[in-house]
């Protein structure tokens, strides 16, 4: 039975807006004398506020002590919990990985620009690549600006 | 502990250095294991760093705590439930045969408080465990005090009925 449906007198009325304050220890001694009193004499009353203290109890056994707290505690650290927060830094990985793709088509695009023939050798159009290759190993001997390993590469492509 | 005299915000490692235990009894009150307990600290300072809440004193950087720990408290025990069809870990203790009838009161409580609004779970936190006055509480949820004070009183009945079918039913 709780005070919500047993018969409620004045006293019971008082006592149920008192519970709260009663059960946290906040009531002045002159309300507690009275609560007290009420509870003596309502068996309902008195019920619901051994009840709900108990319940009160449940939860504050339930939270431990604060020395226990810190002992069970004592192991974590702060850089673990950084650690932990590795998803943040997720953006900068990705940053160095989208320029080493940018690095890396530049390199791809340097390279097919400078030696076109030799990957073109290797393509299905054997026929134009070999005039290609015939065209550029041409304009290669009479310029001064082609390296000795391009001259090379061309000559292993002309072969 | 009282909030009467509003301590300026204090640094996520000073935070840590100071109430790393008091989450851990937050995450206990709910009825958590150690180890669960020790996840709810740990994400809840990890959220702290990744998004610090902008707060004007160290009580208010504690409610945020207070009301993340409790969230995720009780989404561990919703998600674990939900794995585990509804079967709960229990706390390490009680040690066996110390006192069986806490063990049922924490089974219940598991369930029990990760059941409450979540309002009355940050009155009923505050209160029992942080030991607020109930106007520091009133001042720190935007409440009046017959309010927290009817959320306290609601808040247990609640818990008292979850947790009763708890504690008659004989522990395996």
């Amino acid at each position: 039975m709780t005070p919500t449906d047993h018969p409620c007198s004045p006293g019971c009325a008082r006592a149920i807006d008192q519970m709260a304050d009663m059960l946290a220890g906040d009531a002045p001694p002159s309300d507690r004398a009275a609560f007290v009193s009420h509870l003596a004499s309502c068996e309902a009353c008195r019920l619901e506020f051994e009840s709900l203290a108990g319940t009160s109890q449940a939860v504050t056994l339930a939270a431990g002590s604060r020395a226990d707290a810190h002992a069970a505690t004592s192991g974590l650290t702060l850089p673990r919990l950084h650690s932990a927060g590795r998803v943040e830094r997720a953006p900068g990985h990705r940053r160095v990985l989208m320029w080493c793709a940018i690095a890396a088509a530049f390199a791809a695009g340097f390279f097919l620009h400078a030696s076109p023939t030799v990957l073109k050798s290797s393509g299905p159009s054997g026929g134009q690549s070999a005039s290609v290759i015939e065209r550029y190993a041409a304009s290669a001997a009479a310029s001064p600006h082609v390296s000795d390993l391009e001259r090379g590469l061309l000559s292993i492509a002309r072969h | 502990m009282t909030t009467s005299q509003p301590h300026p915000p204090r640094s996520a490692d000073e935070l840590f250095a100071r109430h790393r235990g008091l989450v851990y009894r937050w995450a206990h009150a709910h009825g958590l294991s150690h180890e669960q307990s020790l996840d709810v600290v740990q994400e809840s300072f990890a959220r702290f760093i990744a998004a610090p809440p902008g707060c004007a004193s160290e009580g208010a950087q504690l409610a945020w705590l207070r009301r993340v720990a409790s969230n995720l408290a009780a989404d561990q025990h919703r998600s674990r439930g939900r794995e585990a069809g509804a079967r709960v870990q229990l706390p390490p203790h009680p040690a066996p045969g110390e006192d069986p009838d806490l063990e049922s009161h924490r089974r219940g409580l598991l369930h029990a408080m990760c059941s409450l609004p979540e309002r009355q779970r940050m009155v009923i936190i505050a209160r029992l465990v942080d030991e607020l006055s109930f106007p520091a509480i009133a001042d720190e949820l935007g409440l009046s005090v017959p309010t927290v004070k009817t959320h306290f009183v609601r808040a247990l009945r609640s818990l008292r009925n979850a947790m009763a079918p708890a504690q008659e039913t004989p522990s395996p």
